[in-house]
């Protein structure tokens, strides 16, 4: 279908922008890359009053590197962790979700940020976010605040961000030396949302895992005395059905929970692998 | 503070020539392409971002023009599949298309044929499998895919050996 009437507005700075969020606050309905709010419009699932397109706000559009935080404004495309090599240097763990984030007609649209607002459970970004322990800068006309990544996300498509309230940017600490990060997913078809997606990291003998596709929003789970032996391959595949046991997915029309919970297993097992041959080179 | 509007002017460029149009804010791209301008090769299949057919390029990026409102545009270059073709006749991804029997009913064959001369842009040489990537965005129906990778992998040797 098309989108339902609403009125629009292209602000050019990000006071402009927070002033309109104060006046409309849940009214609104902030759109960036649009790869899913546009979708969101088409199928009349939302009817916002007004429509703020941050996309002329030249200040969102870069990240830069400031001290050891990597900072990325929300108007960066996801595509720019495929074409920037330095941006895909500074958060390594987004650069190998990337190329499983739908096509590249949706990536060079779509914002990383934006799929982070959006919070779909199935969506790879919000479980990079949960893992790397990120943090969001929202802004509104009353001021600032800092929310990290597990108070960001709530439930299923929300987050704790208020209706007056826009993301800045998300912020990551750069990456430690000697980590080993991984991401992968099963999908019926490639570029499709996941049935279970896993981040993993190994820095030192602490591994980490995030997963998404499980619940309502991603989850992570540490061992703090992992201490991975390149011979005994068994410790990998352990914790992966130590995390399984612990989850609790739906079954619905594309998998059961029973097989969910196979796969978190699998994919928990294959990135923790993964993740420590790149932390040993590294 | 920055108007809020139902109604905008907005200038762009589409195939290398220069609109100046008003439009309804909700207009998506696509419906400004084909019910505008007249652009009518833009197909829209699913309206939703999920079939590809009506994938366009903006700033030489592709994008879905049923994800993008008209707006999003103004100051933008706009490609579509009507823009590959040139003075000397069609793309050489169109001709491998009707050479590979790329297209049988042909609704979906924009959006590959755009989407297809990107990867080119992007990457001369691609692999059958970097092809297939590139591709897993558009849906086709009546193909099986295969003929159209076939196209895409010898437009692509023909573009090359052209250039040598």
């Amino acid at each position: 279908m098309k989108p339902p009437p609403f009125s629009y507005a292209a602000p050019e700075t990000i006071d402009e922008c927070v002033a309109l969020l104060s006046q409309y606050s849940d009214e609104a309905k902030i759109l960036a890359g649009g790869q899913s709010l546009m979708p969101l419009l088409n199928l009349r699932m939302v009817r916002p009053t007004v429509i703020v397109d941050i996309g002329r706000i030249g200040g969102l559009a870069h990240w830069k590197k400031d001290g050891n935080i990597v900072r990325i404004g929300a108007l960066v495309r996801q595509r720019a962790l495929e074409t920037d090599k330095t941006l895909a240097d500074a958060v390594p763990l987004l650069a190998h979700a990337v190329a499983l984030i739908g096509h590249p007609a949706t990536r060079s649209r779509g914002t990383i940020v934006g799929s982070m607002c959006h919070a779909d459970p199935a969506a790879e970004l919000p479980v990079c976010a949960v893992l790397l322990e990120a943090e969001f800068l929202l802004r509104s006309s009353k001021g600032k605040r800092t929310v990290k990544a597990n108070d960001f996300f709530e439930d299923a498509l929300s987050t704790t961000v208020r209706g007056d309230e826009i993301v800045e940017c998300v912020q990551f600490q750069v990456v430690p030396s000697g980590v080993g990060y991984a991401f992968d997913e099963i999908a019926r078809r490639h570029g499709d949302f996941a049935l279970v997606s896993v981040g993993a990291s190994i820095l030192g003998n602490e591994a980490k895992v995030a997963i998404g596709g499980v619940g309502a929003r991603p989850l992570a789970f540490r061992y703090a005395d992992f201490a991975p032996d390149e011979i005994d391959r068994s410790r990998f595949t352990a914790f992966g059905q130590h995390v399984a046991k612990r989850l609790e997915p739906n079954t619905d029309l594309h998998a059961t929970g029973d097989y969910r919970r196979a796969i978190a297993a699998t994919l928990i097992e294959r990135t923790l692998l993964a993740a420590y041959e790149r932390a040993k080179r590294s | 503070m920055s108007a809020v509007s139902e109604r905008l002017k907005i200038d762009l460029k589409v195939n290398g020539t220069s609109y100046s149009k008003d439009v309804d804010v909700r207009r998506t791209l696509a419906d400004f392409l084909r019910d505008d301008l007249g652009l009518t090769g833009t197909h829209l299949g699913c309206e939703h971002g999920a079939c590809g057919a009506c994938t366009v390029t903006i700033d030489g990026y592709l994008a879905r023009s049923c994800l993008t409102l008209a707006v999003q545009a103004k100051g933008a270059s706009v490609k579509t599949v009507e823009g590959l073709a040139g003075k000397d006749g069609l793309h050489p991804l169109q001709k491998a298309f009707k050479q590979h029997h790329a297209l049988q009913c042909g609704f979906c064959t924009p959006g590959f044929l755009v989407t297809a001369a990107a990867l080119l842009e992007t990457i001369s040489d691609p692999t059958e499998l970097q092809v297939r990537e590139w591709l897993s965005g558009n849906i086709c129906r009546c193909t099986g895919y295969q003929f159209i990778v076939d196209a895409v992998l010898s437009a692509s040797k023909d573009m090359n050996s052209a250039l040598r």
